[in-house]
């Protein structure tokens, strides 16, 4: 009986160890705001120009990462927008909320801009459209490819002479729905060195964001085959391939935005953990100022 | 610059083969305890005279070269009684000599940890050990002694924030330490995850740190070589046998001479017990770890030696938990790591200056993970459980020779090879969908398996100088062949160390070093339970080689205290970080790495006392360790999560008769992270956070004590002790992260800032019987 009774005291001594110490190897306290990083509010630039759309761009503030305000959209900053040293007059669409001019970028075109607002600090940036690629052809080959099940499947393609420099590119497939009366994005085999590189990034738009670094100066040529049952039942079948030149910023700021957002969405507690810090070219303030050029081609 | 390095390296070994003063008789022989029979390396013999100076090796073998006639020989060594012995020379004399502790100094040191004299000699700097005997009485979280943890004791180690087992050694992350047991790679040391490590510091013999530079003899990592030796008994020991029970584990040691030659075995087991008096109340949990560690030492004829180790440890976790509230679904989670490290090396003496040294090891680290889901209620057709399985391993097979050659008294020379074979499996994912028969309706692979194989053969030589009675060199050349996945090259590793004495108990050190690393752990952060996958260089993920060049001073106070200082910079051109890739594309793992530079600069000092009644060390340390990556941070440098610019660390023992009493001081700054400044709408209106930099916040500093009593007493051949151990004994929060939690009870996605923090104040008792 005192065996039975000494056994069961060591039982509950045990209990408590286990209980009393290991959940006590992770406690929560909060950091006290005194001890956080001091916070200034900035202007933030948003801006992607490319050929294809008229001049349109957001200025918005920051807001401390602490605090239940919102980062906002400003629209009374002073915008002095310049194309190769001409003035671009730029005006605020309440209903955009954005900044916009009717001018369309032209390739080769250098933009520089300057915002200010009250008492924020004044913020600069510079972007350039990048030229125009040669030699671009594209089309389609009915069932001419081999689908990730290894039926038959109508092939894309694109090709292009790439310059001598150091370029970057985003390449988009698309098939057009029917049902959702919208292009959309399809995965394929993925067999090209280039799109296969470590260095590629899969875009969660499902394009790719890739440099020239395995076909510089050379003329390239990217595929794709679509599954046929995506297409089956289409009366009118239709396809879609993007090409973009970005310039640096560009190829810079997506990168480190999409690898933001896979932290962000793989760590539970936030991405406080691997922090990312997403590119920006503004001087004195957050945010980007990119430029591309599309090339794009629907093929039905 | 290249070319010009090896031309160096290779001009040095040329002259050292030609450049040398052979007499034409030897004395030789093996220096031991005479009380406990165990050989003692380090040890110096001299003879004055002559102006000659030997030390002898980790087999305690020494051969001075000498001329016809009479000599006085002096043989010294830390914490024994010196030996002046005149022999008369006419042929070569066999000269084994049995030393008797210094009972003026002894405290409660062994003889294998006196390595105070080879410190101030060796021409390496950056080596580094807590003695054995330290190691058992020192305090522990629960109780538990650690071979691993002590070392974060250590100038230069970064001590685990919160009772850790991983091991940061200047600036260097924590898969690039080459932990080695007897020769063999362990590729994880860890149970409780990273609680607790597998060492228990009663079946070893000796745990060295080389944060330095090595010999060309040693590499693998770029970051430290953790040298771990198996305990030996000496000829004159008698059986020894412990029990001890703290409060998770228990533990059954027993040392067994098998014969007077010096053959021995020694066993050791330890296992979990509160799994078992816990099953009662926890039905379905299970949280049991144990390892086992064996060494077996043969004395073979002829001075020939056999040495068979075996390290295995397991962990098996098991619980279950329910689903959504309104779902009928519960699931079980069990995960099963095993560790076994087998090794055997061979030793040679072919004649009285030539050793052979060869060994082969195989060592296999394997984690199975499974979730199985049970469906309470299954339709006609779904499965009542589907079962979801990972699995990862890192394999090693070595196979190693080496020819050691004392050329005359100042040339020692060393050739040899090591040859690997990894196979690591990167991991597989299956899913297997069954009845409630067990009956498989089907299953699916995830993530193909790959066995990623490769090959390292490492050729190696090097040289140990005694240029004059000042002056030695350790110099060598390592030479790995390395071929995997589309990768194949030669990636020399040049290596000098160089030794000064400036006065009869003051030396100066300098070293450089190039080391390569071919395999790196992959940690993917994403879960408390990370995984241990190493992967190995490819033609995507290229080696990462090391730079290091360090200087110091080592000065001898006394007899019985000895002064460290060691300055170093170490660079890596291509140093691995893991960043978040494609989260679609977990098996791949070459997307998930970021390659950039990372920069180690720091100055370490230490004074220590290892003899008497009264022992310890107080140690300090100096560094900045930063990291730069092209997409990481604008491009700009950054503080490496290591990086800690102050380290105080501090220990002691008192050693009287029944009573020891030990305690433990450590403070160090704040370790860094990154915290978010601001939120701000990217490209397409989404909130994001910005941060001015990467680890832009220092955390609090880290402080803790710990004490241990441990009392003994005797009832005829037994002796019982009790031990009260007490860690943080001043309960301060040290936290070891900083996370974001994102308040959706408050509007505009506002985040809170938490420290995480682990043990506050945690007493513990264990008793110990010894036999």
């Amino acid at each position: 009986m005192r065996d039975r009774r000494i056994y069961r005291f060591v039982q509950w001594g045990m209990v408590l160890i286990v209980f009393g110490i290991f959940p006590a190897c992770e406690e929560l306290s909060p950091v006290p705001d005194s001890e956080l990083p001091e916070f200034v509010d900035q202007l933030v630039l948003n801006a992607s120009f490319d050929n294809g759309r008229p001049i349109s761009l957001e200025i918005s503030n920051t807001s401390w990462a602490y605090d239940s305000l919102l980062p906002g959209v400003i629209d009374d900053a002073e915008i002095d927008l310049s194309v190769d040293g001409a003035s671009v007059p730029v005006n605020y669409n309440p209903s955009s909320r954005r900044y916009e001019s009717t001018r369309v970028p032209k390739p080769g075109e250098l933009y520089s801009i300057l915002a200010f607002r009250g008492s924020y600090a004044r913020i600069s940036s510079t972007l350039n459209i990048p030229e125009d690629l040669d030699n671009v052809q594209s089309g389609y080959v009915p069932d001419g490819g081999i689908d990730p099940q290894g039926n038959p499947g109508d092939l894309m393609f694109i090709e292009f002479d790439d310059p001598g420099s150091k370029d970057f590119y985003e390449l988009h497939f698309y098939y057009f729905s029917e049902l959702a009366e919208i292009f959309v994005p399809f995965d394929f085999e993925l067999t090209d060195e280039t799109l296969l590189s470590p260095n590629t990034l899969k875009l969660n738009s499902g394009g790719f964001l890739f440099s020239d670094e395995l076909f510089n100066g050379t003329r390239k040529r990217f595929t794709a085959a679509i599954t046929s049952s995506l297409t089956r039942g289409n009366s009118d079948i239709k396809y879609l391939i993007e090409l973009r030149k970005v310039n640096q910023d560009y190829w810079k700021y997506w990168r480190t935005l999409q690898q933001y957002r896979d932290q962000e969405d793989q760590i539970a507690n936030g991405p406080f953990g691997n922090a990312v810090i997403i590119h920006s070219n503004v001087s004195g303030g957050l945010g980007i100022f990119m430029g591309s050029n599309l090339q794009s081609d629907t093929i039905r | 610059m290249k070319h010009l390095r090896f031309f160096l390296i290779l001009s040095l070994i040329a002259q050292s083969l030609f450049v040398s003063a052979q007499f034409n008789q030897g004395v030789y022989g093996y220096l031991s305890d005479r009380e406990t029979g165990r050989v003692i390396s380090g040890v110096t013999v001299k003879i004055e005279k002559l102006e000659l100076e030997v030390v002898s090796d980790d087999r305690g073998y020494y051969y001075i070269s000498v001329p016809d006639g009479d000599h006085l020989i002096t043989v010294y060594h830390a914490g024994f009684v010196s030996r002046r012995i005149s022999v008369q020379v006419d042929s070569s004399v066999n000269l084994s000599i049995r030393l008797e502790k210094d009972l003026l100094l002894d405290g409660i040191i062994t003889t294998n940890d006196l390595i105070s004299e080879s410190v101030l000699t060796n021409p390496l700097n950056g080596v580094i050990e807590v003695p054995i005997a330290y190691m058992a009485e020192m305090p522990n979280l629960l109780s538990v002694q650690d071979g691993i943890k002590s070392l974060h004791m250590l100038p230069g180690v970064d001590f685990a924030p919160d009772g850790g087992t991983d091991l940061f050694v200047r600036g260097s992350g924590a898969g690039q330490n080459l932990l080695m047991l007897d020769g063999a790679p362990v590729y994880s040391l860890t149970h409780a995850y990273g609680y607790f490590s597998y060492l228990d510091p009663a079946v070893l013999n000796s745990i060295r740190v080389y944060k330095g530079v090595s010999s060309a003899s040693q590499g693998g990592r770029v970051g430290s070589i953790v040298d771990m030796k198996s305990k030996q008994l000496g000829w004159n020991e008698d059986v020894y046998a412990h029990l001890s029970i703290n409060p998770i584990l228990f533990t059954v040691n027993a040392s067994l001479p098998l014969s007077k030659t010096g053959a021995s075995l020694t066993a050791n087991f330890r296992r979990t017990y509160i799994d078992i008096l816990l099953s009662p109340f926890l039905e379905g949990v299970n949280l049991a770890f144990g390892d086992i560690h064996t060494s077996l030492h043969l004395p073979l004829k002829n001075d020939d030696e056999l040495n068979i180790s075996y390290l295995y440890g397991s962990d098996n976790l098991k619980f279950g938990f329910s689903g959504a509230d309104s779902s009928n679904v519960e699931y079980e989670f069990i995960e099963d790591l095993k560790n076994h490290t087998v090794v055997a090396n061979y030793s040679r003496l072919l004649d009285r200056t030539t050793t052979l040294n060869a060994g082969t090891y195989f060592s296999n680290y394997a984690q199975l993970r499974s979730i199985e889901e049970f469906n309470l209620d299954p339709q006609p057709g779904e499965p009542q459980r589907i079962l979801n399985t990972l699995g990862i391993s890192s394999g090693e097979v070595g196979l190693r020779g080496e020819i050691e050659k004392i050329r005359n008294n100042d040339h020692v020379t060393k050739i040899g090879i090591q040859n690997s074979i990894r196979l690591l499996n990167t991991g597989y994912l299956t899913e297997d969908r069954l009845t409630s028969t067990g009956r498989a309706l089907s299953s699916e692979t995830i993530g193909s398996t790959k066995i990623r194989v490769s090959l390292e053969a490492a050729p190696y030589i090097e040289d140990t100088w005694r240029v004059n009675e000042k002056e030695k060199l350790n110099f060598g050349l390592r030479l790995p062949i390395y071929a995997s996945q589309g990768i194949f090259g030669i990636y020399p590793e040049p290596r000098i160390s160089y030794r000064r004495f400036l006065d009869s108990s003051t030396s100066f050190k300098a070293s450089y070093g190039w080391t390569h690393q071919f395999v790196h752990l992959y940690n993917n952060g994403t879960s408390t339970f990370d995984n241990v996958i190493w992967i190995p260089s490819t033609n995507d993920l290229k080696p990462v080689s090391m730079h290091q060049l360090s200087g110091g001073l080592v000065k001898n106070l006394g007899e019985t205290v000895q002064w460290l200082n060691d300055a170093y910079f170490k660079t890596s051109p291509n140093q691995l970080l893991y960043i978040i890739g494609d989260p679609d594309n977990f098996f791949e793992f070459e997307d998930n790495f970021s390659v950039g530079r990372g920069t180690t600069v720091g100055f370490e000092s230490m004074i220590k006392k290892y003899h008497g009644i009264f022992t310890g060390w107080l140690g300090y340390t100096l560094s900045n360790a930063t990291l730069m990556y092209e997409e990481i941070n604008a491009g700009e440098p950054f503080p490496n999560s290591t990086d800690r610019r102050h380290q105080i660390k501090c220990g002691f023992m008192l050693s009287i008769p029944q009573l020891v009493i030990s305690s433990n001081f450590v403070f160090g700054t704040g370790s860094p992270f990154s915290i978010p400044v601001a939120k701000y709408r990217d490209v397409e209106g989404r909130t994001v956070l910005s941060y001015d930099r990467i680890n832009n916040y220092r955390g609090i500093s880290y402080n803790r004590i710990d004490v241990r009593v441990q009392y003994t007493w005797g009832i005829s051949e037994e002796n019982h002790s009790l031990e009260f151990c007490l860690y943080n004994l001043s309960g301060r929060i040290n936290p070891y992260d900083i996370i974001a939690q994102r308040n959706d009870d408050l509007p505009g996605s506002t985040y809170e800032a938490f420290n995480v923090f682990g043990f506050k104040l945690v007493p513990s008792l264990a008793y110990k019987l010894s036999l």
